[in-house]
């Protein structure tokens, strides 16, 4: 009996070791795969203010402008620490510039080989006035064997200042189109939620990343789980604000294809998509809440409201990053830190991605 | 973990003293040890080929000399390896094993862009030669038991022009660590026997010492079943348990283990 004991034991451990590269979160539970962050020291916040900053922001694993394969600039894969380090104090000098009570980031990586093992969320907590953080992984992996990428753990993430509760990581669709084996060691997109209580009233925080290239209609479905996540939320009653990477462009954008920083105009996988199919995707947030950048701004003038290029040497050249709220903003107050000639700071170097602010009312 | 290893080392370097005290002139039948391989100090009987679905071709080249090579592998990665059963002191036999790889070739294929990219294609690979030197001490304490105790060093010599990252990947790390540091001292303890009719386990522990970079050390444990179903036929099974420090912090996975071997 004692033998059949071990066999069984044997058997058993040979199935646990199935997923040999250790990606597939979900296996982790909604809210065992949200991880809580501190700062080492918790700074008291200022609680004199009817508003709130918000901001939402993708800091590219804080590669600042050096050229990655994937942007057919240039063939870097992996940085020094030194070379992470110095991205991440230009990215926390902005943070504390914009001082936001919730901030909302991309692309954080926490235990990555291409950013040297730095856990940026670690770190920008520790060196901004942000206290809590969850965060959530979208890309984890023992070993991507790719490009030479190796270990990665790559994620999204919520800070505050105050208190964060009730985590969770939605999983959004996977691409259908990918093999089995790519989807196995690929990006697995979410909704990454906490609450956050202020002055005794709650707001659902929200942020998401959804699929880049995608050209089967995986983002349409992640967009719309977005949507209906957050109409459960106002349903209930709730307060949300969403902020994230949304890798669309909004309606009557003059430019949506053919963009002039695209460099991989030969390469598939990464060249930059058209979006003139999906000019209505961001319809259904912009119809029913309220955006940080209202659609009429946005229609007087595309260019001052561009958040993404990948060429250093260009300028902004389309947007991608949005943040929505059932509650109120301040009108008039999004703002995409595009540089400082459009009321913002000069954010080209640190990612290629501008980082987005508003102000919430605190009712 | 350096407390782990000397305990875990410790204890069964105790265990086998004391076995060896309550019988230390038993012999047994070493035929299924010598018409299979094994990590015990005992070779393939002169002439006796194996070959594994994964595992290397095996042939017994002298009655106390065996030699392997992966014979699919060979061509993107040489390989030999020589084993070479010397003598017996007193209830203790002594022999060595002595490799060499070249893994020039195989880094440059892996060094590539998309899928199979391994390492980055901005990787420049020097010339690696690498030689393993293992020697084996064991002792047979009944047939439900063979202790052997074996220290090793892996040593890669470069030539040319290198810029390529460590494989950070559990079970290929303390293997290929030598590749971008020089050396990669180890030392393991093996116990086999029978386990019941034609079914013998093993249980092999291993630790690799990671002494020129972060001063790290990986701790392996293997078991497993292998079932010789004839004389020409064997199925093995089983699990590593690999634990230990690595360049991003302490890390642990269990890995399985099987083959199908054929034996002439």
């Amino acid at each position: 009996m004692k033998k059949i004991y071990i066999l069984t034991a044997i058997v058993i451990t040979i199935f646990q070791s199935c997923d040999p590269f250790n990606t597939i979160i979900e296996k982790e539970g909604e809210t065992d795969a949200a991880y809580y962050y501190t700062a080492d020291n918790i700074k008291t916040p200022e609680t004199n203010s009817d508003t709130l900053t918000i901001a939402t922001w993708n800091i590219k694993f804080g590669g600042g402008r050096i050229d990655f394969f994937f942007d057919c600039y240039g063939d870097r894969v992996l940085m020094t620490k030194n070379e992470v380090i110095s991205n991440l104090m230009g990215i926390t000098d902005e943070i504390t510039s914009i001082d936001p009570d919730i901030l909302y980031l991309q692309e954080v990586d926490i235990d990555s080989k291409r950013s040297a093992y730095v856990d940026q969320l670690q770190y920008i907590l520790d060196y901004s006035d942000l206290n809590y953080a969850y965060y959530g992984s979208q890309w984890k992996s023992d070993y991507v064997p790719s490009d030479g990428i190796g270990r990665m753990n790559s994620g999204s993430a919520i800070l505050s200042k105050y208190p964060l509760k009730d985590a969770k990581r939605i999983p959004l669709p996977l691409i259908d189109e990918q093999s089995n084996v790519v989807q196995y060691f690929y990006l697995r997109r979410n909704i990454l939620r906490a609450t956050v209580t202020i002055d005794g009233k709650d707001i659902v925080a929200l942020t998401t990343h959804t699929s880049a290239y995608s050209t089967d209609g995986t983002r349409l479905k992640q967009l719309k789980q977005i949507k209906a996540e957050i109409d459960n939320i106002n349903s209930a009653g709730q307060k949300f604000i969403l902020g994230g990477d949304f890798n669309t462009i909004p309606p009557n954008s003059v430019v949506y294809e053919n963009f002039d920083d695209d460099a991989c105009k030969d390469d598939p996988d990464f060249a930059a998509q058209s979006f003139k199919d999906e000019l209505d995707y961001m319809t259904i947030f912009i119809d029913n809440y309220e955006p940080a950048i209202t659609q009429a701004r946005y229609d007087a003038d595309n260019s001052l409201y561009f958040s993404f290029t990948s060429d250093q040497n260009g300028f902004w050249n389309r947007k991608l990053d949005y943040m929505f709220t059932n509650g109120d903003f301040v009108d008039g107050s999004g703002l995409v830190n595009q540089d400082f000639s459009t009321g913002g700071k000069e954010t080209m170097p640190l990612s290629d991605h501008a980082p987005v602010t508003v102000k919430y009312i605190l009712k | 973990m350096k407390r782990t290893i000397i305990i875990q080392i410790i204890l069964v370097f105790t265990l086998s003293i004391n076995a060896q005290e309550v019988n230390d002139s038993l012999k047994i039948d070493e035929t299924p040890y010598r018409l299979w391989s094994s990590n015990t100090t005992k070779t393939l009987q002169k002439g006796r080929k194996e070959i594994g679905l994964f595992g290397p071709l095996k042939f017994g080249l002298k009655d106390s000399m065996e030699i392997s090579v992966h014979p699919l592998a060979f061509f993107i990665i040489p390989n030999v390896e020589l084993k070479k059963y010397w003598t017996s002191f007193g209830v203790f036999d002594l022999a060595s094993k002595h490799k060499f790889v070249y893994p020039t070739l195989l880094y440059n294929v892996i060094s590539k862009e998309g899928i199979g990219g391994l390492l980055p294609a901005t990787s420049t690979i020097p010339q690696m030669f690498t030689f393993n030197n293992n020697v084996m001490i064991g002792t047979t304490i009944n047939e439900y038991l063979i202790i052997t105790a074996n220290v090793g060093l892996d040593l890669t010599l470069s030539f040319g022009d290198s810029n390529f990252p460590e494989i950070e990947y559990h079970i290929i790390y303390p293997r290929t660590y030598s590749y971008n540091n020089l050396f990669t001292p180890y030392l393991g303890i093996n116990f086999t026997g029978k386990f019941f009719a034609n079914i013998y386990y093993e249980y092999k522990f291993t630790a690799f010492f990671m002494t020129n970079n972060y001063e790290g050390s990986i701790l392996e444990n293997k078991l497993k079943f292998q079932w010789n179903i004839s004389d020409k036929f064997a199925v093995k099974g089983g699990a590593i348990l690999t634990y230990g420090e690595y360049p991003y912090g302490q890390d642990g996975k269990v890995f399985p283990v099987f083959d199908l071997m054929y034996g002439f």
